[in-house]
C-alpha cells in the first residue's frame, strides 16, 4: 500500500514544476487550487474528513499565497489526491 | 502463568492433532504465558531444498553411488554427530556458522520432514507449507490464523513480511500483515522537503483515518493505509541496528539485518516472514560440495550465524526461534544434469537461545532398491498429523513460550 501510494509521490516530484504552471492561474486560493486539481485528477467522491485534511494542508503555509506556494502545495496536493484511497478505487 | 506440562499436553497437543494447526497451540500458549516479547523468525527456503546434501549421511555407501557427481565428499563435512538410528551425519561444508550454533546447542535439525503424496509441485507444496493443512492448500495459513486469535485490535506490525508478496501462511481473515523487504525504503515519500512533507503526511494520515460508513471498501483500504503510516517511525528504528556484522552481501542477509533490527528495537512484532531462492537445483548443483549449491548454502549458513550472533550479542536470543524450512526436498538420485529433482522428505531447523537443539528423527536409508530416502518421517506420536510442523513445533514452542517439552 504504502508503495502504491509513494509511487504517487514520484510521480508529482518529477512533474512539480509542470504542475505549478498548469495551475497558477486558476490557484488564486487554495480552495480554488484544491477545486481546479479535483476537476482534472479525479471524480472520487471524498467525504468530510479527508477533504478537510486536504484543506488544511493547502492552507498550512506561513506567508502570502503565491506562484511559489502553488508550485509546492500543487504537487503536495496531487501526490495526496492520487495516493488516497478514494483515488484508487473510482 | 507458566503452562504446565499437563496444560501443554491437554490444550496444545489436542489442538494440533485436531486442527492440524499450530496457531492455535501457538497463540494459546502464548497468551497464556503473556509473553508479547518473543519472536518467531520463519525462513522459507524456496525451490525446494536438497536435504540430503544439507546435512549429510556421509559414512552410507549408497549417498556416494546415487549421488557421484555432486555428493558431498566424507572429508568435507561438518560432522555433528549419530542420529538415533546410528547414522553419522555432518552438515554442508559451508554451512559452518550452523556448526557453530549447533555446537552451542542451540540448533536443532529434523529429518525426513514433509507430508505424504506430494505432488511435488512447487506451488501446492508451498501452499500446503503455508495452510499446514495437506487436505487444502487455499485459505488462511497457520500464521495467519495465530494473527487472527490475538487480541483486537491488533497491532499492525504483529508481523513482518521481509518479502514483496504475502506467503500463504501470513494470509489471515483478519489481519493485514505489511510487507516491508527494507526498512530504508519503508517511508513516505513525498514531492517536497522539511515541514511541508511533514504537513503532508498529517494530512494523508487523517485522511486515512476516515471510517468511511457505508463504503467497506474504502474503509479497507483506508485502514492498511492508516497501519502503514501508524508504523513508519517504528520500522524505520530498524534500520538503525546495532554494530553491523561482516558478513551482510547476500539480500538474504540483509533481510535478517532488517529483522534483527526490528527485533533489537522492539518494534513489537511477533512473527517475521524471510525467504530466499534459489533452491530448485535440476542441473548443475555443483560437484563434491562445491558449485552453486555451495553457494546457497553458504548464503544460508553466514546470514543466519550474522543474525544468531546479533540477536545473541544483544541479549535477546532467549526470546527469538528461528525456523527454517523449504517446500519438499530432492531425489536421492542425481539426474543427468548434475542435479537433483523434485522429492518430498526435506530437513527442518530451529534455532535460538531456547532451542533444545540436536538431531531429531532419522536419516533415510538410501538404498538403490527402497525409496525411504524420499519417505517421511514418521513422527512419534503416530498420529496422522500430515506436516511434522509438530516435530518442529516441540523445540520451537519450548523456547517460545516456555512450554515443557517432554511431552
Amino acid at each position: 500500500m504504502l508503495a502504491r501510494t509513494n509511487f504517487a509521490a514520484t510521480l508529482a516530484a518529477s512533474q512539480k514544476e509542470n504542475l505549478g504552471a498548469e495551475f497558477e492561474s486558476e490557484a488564486q486560493t487554495p480552495q480554488a487550487l484544491f477545486q481546479a486539481m479535483r476537476n482534472r485528477v479525479t471524480a472520487a467522491p471524498f467525504d468530510s474528513v479527508p477533504q478537510q485534511a486536504l484543506m488544511s494542508y493547502l492552507q498550512a503555509g506561513s506567508g502570502s499565497w503565491n506562484a511559489a506556494q502553488v508550485t509546492t502545495r500543487a504537487a503536495g496536493l496531487a501526490r495526496l489526491l492520487v495516493g488516497s484511497a478514494e483515488y484508487q478505487l473510482v | 502463568v507458566r503452562v504446565s506440562r499437563r496444560i501443554f499436553i491437554r490444550d496444545g497437543v489436542a489442538t494440533v492433532t485436531l486442527g492440524l494447526s499450530a496457531p492455535a497451540f501457538l497463540s494459546a500458549i502464548a497468551q497464556a504465558q503473556g509473553l508479547p516479547s518473543r519472536r518467531l523468525v520463519v525462513v522459507y527456503l524456496g525451490g525446494g531444498n536438497d536435504a540430503l546434501n544439507t546435512l549429510v549421511s556421509y559414512q552410507d555407501p549408497s549417498y556416494y553411488s546415487r549421488r557421484p557427481s555432486i555428493a558431498v565428499p566424507a572429508g568435507q563435512v561438518l560432522q555433528v554427530g549419530s542420529d538415533a538410528a546410528g547414522r553419522a551425519l555432518g552438515l554442508h561444508p559451508r554451512l559452518g556458522g550452523l556448526l557453530n550454533i549447533f555446537n552451542e546447542g542451540r540448533l536443532a535439525l529434523v529429518q525426513r520432514t514433509g507430508y505424504e503424496n506430494s505432488s511435488r509441485s512447487h506451488f501446492e507444496a508451498s501452499d500446503i507449507w503455508g495452510t499446514a493443512n495437506p487436505q487444502s492448500y487455499t485459505g488462511s495459513g497457520w500464521l495467519g490464523r495465530y494473527l487472527d486469535t490475538l487480541p483486537r485490535p491488533v497491532d499492525a506490525l504483529a508481523a513482518w513480511n521481509t518479502t514483496g508478496e504475502t506467503p500463504r501462511a501470513l494470509l489471515s481473515g483478519t489481519t493485514g500483515v505489511p510487507a516491508i523487504p527494507s526498512a530504508s525504503t519503508y517511508t513516505y515519500a513525498s514531492p517536497n522537503r522539511g515541514s511541508v512533507a511533514l504537513e503532508e503526511r498529517t494530512a494523508a494520515q487523517i485522511m486515512a483515518s476516515n471510517p468511511a460508513t457505508g463504503r467497506p471498501h474504502l474503509a479497507f483500504v483506508n485502514s492498511t493505509s492508516r497501519g502503514a503510516i501508524e508504523t513508519l517511525d517504528r520500522v524505520a528504528q530498524a534500520t538503525r541496528i546495532c554494530r553491523p556484522s561482516s558478513i551482510r552481501t547476500t539480500a538474504f542477509a540483509l533481510a535478517l539485518r532488517t529483522v534483527a533490527g526490528a527485533i533489537v528495537k522492539n518494534v513489537g512484532s511477533r512473527v517475521y516472514w524471510v525467504q530466499t531462492g534459489g533452491y530448485d537445483t535440476h542441473a548443475q548443483q555443483g560437484q563434491g560440495g562445491g558449485g552453486g549449491y555451495a553457494a546457497l548454502m553458504g548464503t544460508l549458513g553466514d546470514g543466519l550465524w550474522a543474525f544468531y550472533s546479533d540477536i545473541r550479542n544483544q541479549g535477546l536470543a532467549n526470546d527469538t526461534t528461528v525456523i527454517v524450512f523449504s517446500e519438499f526436498g530432492r531425489r536421492i538420485s542425481e539426474n543427468g544434469s548434475n542435479g537433483t529433482d523434485h522429492g518430498a522428505a526435506g530437513v527442518m531447523m530451529a534455532l535460538g537461545g531456547m532451542v533444545r537443539g540436536g538431531l531429531y528423527g532419522t536419516a533415510a536409508s538410501l538404498l538403490r532398491q527402497s525409496h525411504a530416502g524420499e519417505q517421511l518421517w514418521r513422527c512419534p506420536l503416530r498420529d496422522r498429523l500430515p506436516i511434522c510442523l509438530r516435530e518442529i513445533a516441540r523445540p520451537v514452542a519450548w523456547s517460545q513460550f516456555g512450554a515443557d517439552t517432554q511431552w
